[in-house]
């Protein structure tokens, strides 16, 4: 752990040595991080091998969830798109300039490395270098972005400084927001405390929690097409067992009849059943595991209180789908623990985006062919920063707009130059 | 004591004769095939007389008939208190209804009562043993020491009658053999710590000149002792750690909900044996629940009183319980019994709720306590949020919705 005076001196190190970097063009320090890219998405690569073998102990992700979590999530992550980003977000014209802070302090949260690559990685895009705090679920992914960097540029991989401390002693914590940029991913919560580090002066970028749904056609889908529907969404649950802001917590079966909502929760029992065979949850805690059961419990009572609902899982707290009565927004315990809530009509949306917005990030839709561009703006304007197919979910492109933002110009000082 | 209804079920009466001669007895014997018959019994019971029960009893297979032992008979959630009004009586002969705590806006959980003997009949043996051990109490067999001025941290159940909590405390204040100077120091459910301070200092000066002067016992929720703590933080009381006399005690229950501080136990009961001066193993950890009849407590103070209590040495502090009363620890992942050192779901199969359902499956966490007789101890709910991931906003989510 790292004490005060150690972040502090981290932070001298880091604004000297990140003066170096006027020894490299832009093109140069972009293609070394297009190549940390394509290490992680080669599956024999070192790195990648490293990250596949330390992560379950870490983060408590089973062997091959975090196998199949990896190839899907890198799969987009092509050192062209990190370029394509690049130059969607910093071609700014002569007359503009964008320039990224000496140094920007990165609070990590999760156990999903995907997000804290690209966090270690984008402020080098702006030539700033980069203290990290990492997640205390995911130990492993931040040492393995640096020793990475360091085969490919090893000054660049000089700019990242790695500094797990005690988040509970304000000492430390004072010395880690030092810097004048700072970006955070965590809770409310978390965002709070961080900010009462901070001073009006800094900048900050948060990141905060979110939750993703899945909204599901019935009116227009067939027996095949639920079988499919199911399968893919399934795959959305069981990658990262629902620990991450784009894992859907709840799906809306919208239109269809009585039959047709229970042949989807059917379908998608068995196939969270075949992804638990390919795919098994990792190990949970008892208060977890106490949680799923207790609402697996409450959900067989209000069957019993008379109302439709249905509950079909496995036998142990492995993965459930709980088949609702009615819309009332119900606790989530994640960890492959599903519910699917009748929506009579498609008018019903509009009424339901109302109370996720504040915290929606991904919307998967499966089906609605007709009207489906007045539902997806209808999306975005509720919040969501990501519609995407079934399936793909824990497949984000290298520039999904997280919480709505730029990745790389929330990070940056901009400025015009004027020639006359 | 409230005296047995006289109408209903016969059968219900029947029950209810059974189980109030047990909490009648003077001593406690844990009779397992006692409990057992009357347990299946009052579930046939049950099931016959609440339908909402009966629905769930049969979805997962379980009728009178199958029924082999009494730790097979499927438990409700707490919540579905919330959902449904429970209980095994015509809805017209309902007496009482106790709410549990939360927010205005929160939908409380109900507990209907056709009859509070059997309710006050359990607490009262129960509270005598874990919290005043000494006191007169001719049917436990247990000397009495002198009496003790009792000081209710909480309101009176005039202002809260729907409160099983304030209820409790008004039994005990009217059936203990307590002293004159006993009452309330709260007011539409706010602490009175200003006089309630100025009292204690007396009886902390007093017990300096007469170190006989009887005890005084405080009871209320946790969170009325941060409140009365906080009080003394106060520029007039800052300095001051009071001494009161010897025999001096605590009895808290869980009450932080909805609030907006939570302090950790043992931080709790260093604060109050550094501010009153009572010792750690005079203060008593109530866990009980509106949904249930009877209640459990910490062991120490009851096995403290070796002398009076038979007890040869005090084991761990653990929460005990009536013998009507038994408590499952329930592997969440198999459903079977916990191992005996893993934490399991608390579900209590409580004899006083023969007119709601006998078996609740708790929303806590416990551990096994080993000792004599074994106890438990209760671990609490939520995996810490930061740990859960980005997911947590679901919770976020549904706790704005449930405001």
């Amino acid at each position: 752990m790292s004490s005060a005076t150690n972040i502090t001196c981290e932070i001298e190190r880091l604004e000297k040595v990140r003066g170096h970097l006027r020894e490299r063009s832009d093109s140069e320090i972009i293609d070394a991080l297009a190549n940390v890219l394509e290490a992680f998405r080669d599956a024999n690569s070192t790195c990648r091998k490293q990250l596949e073998a330390k992560l379950p102990a870490a983060s408590g992700f089973a062997p091959a969830t975090v196998a199949a979590g990896l190839e899907l999530g890198f799969e987009p992550w092509t050192g062209s798109a990190l370029e394509r980003l690049v130059a969607d977000e910093l071609t700014l014209g002569s007359s503009k300039v964008a320039q990224g802070y000496p140094v920007t302090s990165v609070l990590l949260a999760g156990s999903i490395p995907m997000p804290s690559v690209l966090s270690l990685l984008l402020p080098l895009v702006l030539r700033s270098a980069v203290l990290c705090k990492p997640a205390s679920r995911d130990p492993v992914t931040a040492s393995l972005v640096v020793d990475t960097l360091r085969e490919i540029d090893p000054l660049l991989a000089d700019c990242i400084g790695v500094v797990p401390f005690d988040k509970q002693d304000p000492a430390v914590n004072r010395a880690f927001y030092t810097p004048a940029c700072v970006v955070a991913t965590g809770s409310d919560e978390t965002i709070a405390q961080v900010d009462r580090y901070l001073s009006p002066e800094q900048r900050r970028v948060y990141y905060r929690h979110r939750l993703s749904i899945a909204l599901i056609d019935l009116d227009h889908s067939g027996a095949a097409t639920i079988d499919d529907h199911a399968r893919d969404l399934a795959i959305d649950i069981a990658l990262w067992d629902q620990l991450g802001c784009l894992s859907p917590v709840s799906f809306y079966l919208v239109g269809g009849a009585e039959g047709d909502r229970e042949k989807f929760a059917e379908s998608l029992g068995e196939a969270l059943a075949g992804a638990q065979e390919r795919w098994p949850r990792g190990a949970i805690p008892s208060e977890t595991a106490a949680w799923i059961a207790r609402e697996r419990t409450e959900a067989e009572m209000r069957s019993a209180l008379g109302d439709s609902t249905r509950v079909i899982a496995s036998t142990g707290t492995e993965w459930t789908v709980v088949l609702e009565g009615d819309t009332q927004l119900r606790s989530a315990p994640l960890n492959r623990f599903i519910r699917l809530i009748p929506m009579v009509q498609r008018e019903m949306i509009p009424e339901m985006l109302e109370t996720l917005a504040p915290y929606l990030a991904g919307v998967a839709l499966a089906g609605f062919e007709q009207n489906r561009e007045a539902l997806i703006q209808q999306l975005f304007a509720a919040g969501a920063s990501r519609v995407c197919a079934p399936g793909r979910a824990q497949a984000p492109p290298l520039d999904w707009r997280r919480d709505n933002q730029p990745l790389l110009l929330g990070m940056a000082m901009l400025g015009n130059r004027e020639t006359r | 004591m409230s005296q047995l209804h006289e109408t209903g079920d016969p059968r219900r009466r029947e029950l209810d004769l059974k189980i109030l001669s047990w909490m009648r007895e003077p001593d406690w014997q844990d009779d397992e095939a006692r409990f057992d018959a009357i347990a299946c019994e009052l579930f046939a019971f049950q099931f016959e007389h609440c339908l909402p029960y009966a629905r769930f009893c049969l979805a997962r297979g379980m009728t009178p008939d199958k029924l082999s032992h009494w730790s097979e008979i499927p438990a409700v959630p707490t919540s579905a208190f919330k959902e449904a009004r429970l209980h095994s009586f015509e809805a017209a002969a309902t007496k009482k209804v106790f709410r549990t705590s939360g927010t205005t806006s929160e939908r409380k959980g109900a507990l209907y009562l056709d009859t509070l003997s059997l309710y006050e009949a359990s607490l009262l043996p129960t509270i005598r043993r874990f919290v005043f051990p000494e006191l007169s109490n001719p049917t436990q067999g247990v000397a009495p020491t002198g009496k003790m001025s009792l000081r209710i941290l909480a309101s009176d159940p005039g202002e809260a009658n729907d409160s099983s909590l304030s209820h409790m405390f008004g039994v005990a204040l009217r059936e203990l053999d307590v002293a004159s100077d006993s009452g309330y120091d709260s007011k539409s459910g706010v602490l009175e710590a200003g006089s309630l301070i100025k009292r204690l200092r007396c009886r902390s000066d007093d017990a300096q000149t007469a170190p006989d002067r009887e005890p005084v016992a405080l009871c209320g929720t946790s969170f009325a002792f941060v409140h009365l703590l906080e009080a003394f933080e106060s520029a007039s009381h800052a300095r001051e750690n009071l001494a009161l006399p010897e025999g001096s005690r605590i009895m808290e229950t869980g009450g932080f909900k909805g609030r907006s501080r939570e302090v950790p136990q043992t931080e709790l009961y260093a604060a109050l044996e550094q501010r009153l001066g009572i010792p750690q193993d005079h203060i008593v950890n109530q866990y009980g629940m509106t949904e249930l009849g009877s209640q459990f407590y910490d062991s120490l103070l009851f096995e403290s009183q070796t002398e009076s209590t038979g007890v040869d040495a005090p084991g761990p502090r653990r929460k005990l319980g009536p013998p009507w009363v038994r408590v499952r620890l329930i592997d969440p992942e198999t459903g079977a019994l916990a191992a005996p050192d893993a934490p399991g779901m608390i579900v209590i199969h409580d004899l006083a709720n023969t007119g709601s359902i006998a078996a609740l499956q708790t929303a806590d966490l416990g551990r096994l306590v080993p000792g004599a007789p074994d106890g438990f101890e209760v671990l609490g709910r939520a995996s810490d949020a930061e740990e859960r991931g980005c997911s947590i906003a679901a919770d976020d989510l549904w706790q704005e919705a449930v405001r």
